[in-house]
């Protein structure tokens, strides 16, 4: 929800700066993985990038750090919002979920609206709480009664630690799945993506009792209880990593075999080099550019799964306070988890794009760069 | 008036052995499976898994049931309220209430001291009380300080509370975890730290807490200095035997389980009912099954609108629900029936009950054909005057748990083919469930209520006074029923409240029809072999981990 669908912008870009489409090497962006992928903020503002020159590469980058922020600021805006009103759509009343069996206590529920300022109106509950965000006041949760910068001070840690491990493995898990995907051995192929498809299509949760039961409570490694442990990181990390990457390595997979079809593959083996070096220097590095953009829009679905993993294994974290503030519709920390979340996806995009620079000459040509 | 004091219930070290060797409630309710006898061994930590994320931890503030054996670990009370409903010396060495019983007189034990090094003195105390009884703090006045009028100190260690009713439950709010005082240097913290609480707060209990990650992990570790448990609990133990403890919160049943079972943690309360087979009699593992004191999982009949106006179709939906055919399929022996509208959990109960709404199907189709139920419509459901005989019983999803949809499903079922009666059990949310109370749309309302006294559970539950029965959603508005219940909270003579509360319950239950109590709520608790002397209390819960050793 953070960024428009727009899966024609890079092609689109390379045609717009005037770059002559490279011989040989048509972009990957027509690939189904790749047309479900929205564009990356940053990307599509490059294209309106004015300077060419190399004095204005100052002023563009500047430019571009400005649209950056600004879009950033804008989807927390949207983010912070929507979640405002979602909260307040959905069933149950605040002030009876936080009294429980005192709900019908009319004094206790006087007291509670007075104190959260629950009896003002919802625009200006809204405007309130917009307004406090610049200072650093997020509010204070009404269940665990601290100021939720604090708490998500404490919870995020935890959280971008087991995101960015998992994050870390997936690709380990692509790699070496993919190398073995595409080695050139008659049946492997078929025999893969069928273990592929069994892992992706296990429910996440599913998978989090299983790594759970059988590894650390059936053989007894990687224990979860002492939370600070890297033991108890090991299987939470697993139960994130393991169906994302077999998702990245289908893309990746599928990226390679159609690379090694492309004309450019056959000049390469023209100029001598082998079917390895082909597969490896230059198949990969094609294939990864679709897959590293994939990486940066999964960690909001990274996000969302610690929500069930943190539950399951017990684990301090964002997804923890997420869960048991909407359970209770305690507002200020839901809104708090989803400023925090969206500014974390928003960051993992920016360095995808970022890496996809790095990756790929023609995107820093798109931003002035004398080629 | 004062000259002619009364002391409640202070006993002799020695009778309260006596007391909990003869705590056992019932049948299949064991209480300290783990007590026997051995030489403590000093040191050691202990995980213990609990399901319930703590929503605070100001014990002032908590008020959650489950939480009070957490919390027990750092904050201790004035007294302790024993198996016989009888109350005992702890942080208080006396404790005398006026003959009329609206002088209340505490006398502090010597010597105490919170954790930050300041002594538990009458002013102390006194700003504790202060505190909780001012209007920005925290969110409600708890129901037992109602009645407080004022609060004076005699001495340094003296306390003068005088009621503006002789209210049983103010006894029972002293002998509560919200009631334990604070230092009066934590009670100075900026709000959001005391009330959210955590290492930052002194207290006066045998351990301290060291970190708090919120709805994860609350650790502990012991007080040297600590020699104050209530006897009855300490047998003259005085420091913690362990050295420190931590508390893990996994809401998963299933990681708790496998925690346990794998020796991760030691010991695991809210085992669930299907992984009862894992530990129970099992060798490595002992469980702990205790019914929880208060009011039992029951249906409250809404009797200001017919068809449950009328006493003959409340009776026949009772003695036709086929309850204990339902209780023992769908739990399976991991619960019990309860007969009796109150607990079984200390001395409350009316026993004599036992049996009292068994299912008599002919009797109750004949005392609907007398109530004028007589057609049926193409369903089998009794139809009169155009109306189908319909009884919704209306939930709020949050309290939906331990299977209660299932059962509520199969009395359904039951009533539907026994008796011709369409109940149906329809779950909403918290809002909705208020308007619907509001709108009077509904025939019947589930609920169990903990509480280590009845009368905090009866007056919510039955009471006619809106200020009181915030939940009587039975409607009964009895004026009996008011009396009976204010006989009972109103005293402090335990003989007049038995008295008064046996007679509410029969009067309740055979003699009115308003009330269906279904199963007895219960705690369970699962530990390895490793772990010695856990301490039930009068309220069914772990007292914490203070009496609690490891061996190697």
């Amino acid at each position: 929800m953070t960024t428009i669908s727009d899966p024609a912008a890079q092609t689109g870009q390379a045609a717009k700066t005037g770059q002559p489409a490279q011989t040989g090497q048509p972009r990957p962006t027509a690939e189904p993985a790749q047309s479900a992928q929205p564009s990356q903020p940053g990307l599509s503002t490059i294209e309106d990038a004015p300077a060419t020159s190399t004095g204005g590469r100052a002023r563009t980058l500047a430019w571009l750090i400005t649209k950056r922020l600004g879009s950033a600021l804008l989807v927390l805006w949207i983010a912070v919002t929507l979640t405002f009103l979602a909260v307040h759509i959905a069933p149950g009343d605040t002030v009876s979920l936080l009294l429980g069996e005192n709900r019908d206590d009319p004094i206790a529920r006087a007291q509670v609206i007075s104190r959260w300022g629950l009896d003002q109106p919802i625009w200006s509950q809204y405007l309130t709480y917009l307004g406090r965000i610049p200072s650093g006041d997020l509010g204070v949760s009404y269940t665990l009664r601290r100021p939720v910068a604090e708490l998500l001070a404490q919870g995020a840690a935890p959280t971008l630690i087991l995101t960015f491990a998992a994050t870390v493995t997936s690709l380990l898990i692509a790699l070496v799945a993919t190398l073995i995907n595409t080695a050139p051995v008659r049946g492997l192929r078929a025999a893969t993506s069928g273990i592929q498809l069994v892992v992706l299509s296990l429910p996440p949760f599913w998978l989090a009792i299983l790594l759970l039961t059988v590894v650390s409570f059936g053989w007894g490694w990687f224990s979860i209880v002492d939370q600070n442990s890297w033991q108890a990181l090991v299987l939470p990390t697993l139960a994130l990593a393991i169906p994302m990457g077999f998702y990245l390595t289908q893309v990746l997979s599928d990226g390679v075999f159609r690379a090694i079809e492309q004309p450019f593959a056959v000049t390469a083996r023209s100029r001598g080099l082998g079917p390895a070096a082909v597969r490896y220097r230059h198949a990969f590095r094609h294939a990864a550019l679709p897959a590293v953009h994939l990486v940066g829009l999964s960690v909001g679905g990274l996000l969302g799964g610690a929500v069930i993993v943190e539950q399951i294994f017990g684990r301090p974290g964002l997804g923890q306070l997420a869960v048991s503030a909407v359970t209770v519709k305690d507002v200020p920390l839901i809104l708090g988890v989803t400023l925090v979340s969206t500014a974390a996806f928003i960051a993992a995009s920016t360095v995808v794009d970022l890496i996809g620079i790095v990756l790929d000459p023609r995107l820093r040509r798109t931003q002035g760069a004398p080629a | 008036m004062s000259n002619r004091s009364r002391v409640v219930a202070l006993l002799t070290a020695a009778a309260l052995t006596l007391t909990l060797a003869a705590c056992g409630s019932k049948g299949s309710d064991q209480d300290n499976p783990a007590g026997e006898a051995g030489k403590p061994v000093e040191g050691g930590t202990l995980y213990w898994a609990i399901e319930t994320q703590l929503q605070t931890v100001n014990p002032h503030l908590n008020g959650q049931d489950k939480a009070v054996p957490v919390l027990r670990n750092a904050f201790d009370s004035y007294l302790y309220l024993n198996e016989k409903g009888e109350y005992e010396p702890w942080l208080a060495e006396s404790y005398q209430v006026s003959e009329d019983g609206l002088k209340h007189t505490l006398v502090l034990r010597d010597g105490i001291t919170f954790s930050d090094g300041e002594a538990l003195t009458a002013d102390a105390s006194k700003a504790n009380f202060d505190k909780i009884l001012s209007e920005t703090y925290g969110s409600s006045t708890p129901g037992g300080l109602r009645y407080l009028d004022s609060i004076n100190k005699i001495d340094d260690r003296t306390l003068e509370f005088t009621l503006t009713k002789p209210d049983a439950l103010f006894s029972q709010y002293l002998a509560s975890a919200g009631a334990t005082p604070l230092s009066p240097a934590s009670l100075k913290l900026d709000q959001t730290v005391l009330e959210s609480g955590g290492p930052e707060l002194a207290g006066v209990g045998p351990f301290v807490i060291t970190s708090y990650t919120p709805n994860t992990e609350l650790t502990f570790k012991k007080r040297d200095d600590y020699a104050w448990a209530p006897e009855s609990v300490a047998k003259g133990q005085k420091a913690a035997h362990l050295d420190s403890v931590v508390v893990r919160t996994f809401p998963e049943g299933a990681t708790r389980t496998g925690a346990l079972q794998q020796g991760q943690v030691q010991v695991s309360s809210d085992i669930q009912p299907l992984d009862v087979p894992v530990f129970e009699d099992q060798k490595g593992f002992q469980y702990i099954r205790t019914y929880v004191a208060g009011t039992p999982y029951a249906l409250y009949l809404n009797v200001s609108k017919p068809p449950l106006d009328d006493v003959r179709v409340r009776q026949a939906f009772i003695l036709g629900s086929d309850l204990d055919a339902i209780i023992e399929s769908v739990y399976q022996g991991a619960y019990d029936r309860a007969w009796a509208p109150v607990s079984v959990r200390g001395p409350w109960a009316d026993k004599s009950l036992e049996g009292w709404s068994a299912t008599d199907i002919d009797k109750a189709n004949e005392l609907l054909d007398q109530a004028g139920w007589t057609e049926r419509d193409a369903d089998g459901i009794r139809v009169k005057d155009g109306q189908t005989l319909t009884v919704r019983t209306v939930t709020e999803a949050p309290f939906v748990r331990e299977s209660r949809e299932q059962v509520n499903l199969a009395i359904s079922a039951a009533l539907k083919e026994n008796v011709g009666i369409d109940y149906k059990y329809e779950i909403v949310d918290m809002g909705s469930g208020t308007e619907r109370v509001a709108a009077n749309e509904y025939e019947g309302f589930d609920n169990s209520y903990g509480g280590a006294d009845p009368a905090a559970g009866l007056d919510l539950l039955y009471h006619s006074d809106p200020a009181r029965g915030f939940i009587a959603r039975g409607k009964f508005k009895d004026p009996k029923v008011d009396e009976l219940i204010d006989a009972g909270r109103f005293s402090t003579n335990l003989d007049d409240r038995l008295k008064a509360y046996t007679e509410f319950q029969k009067y309740v239950t055979e003699e009115k029809f308003y009330v269906l109590p279904i199963y007895q709520t219960q705690d369970s608790v699962a530990a390895t072999d490793k772990v010695k002397n856990v301490f039930i209390d009068a309220k069914g819960q772990p007292f914490g981990a203070y009496t609690i050793w490891l061996v190697p």
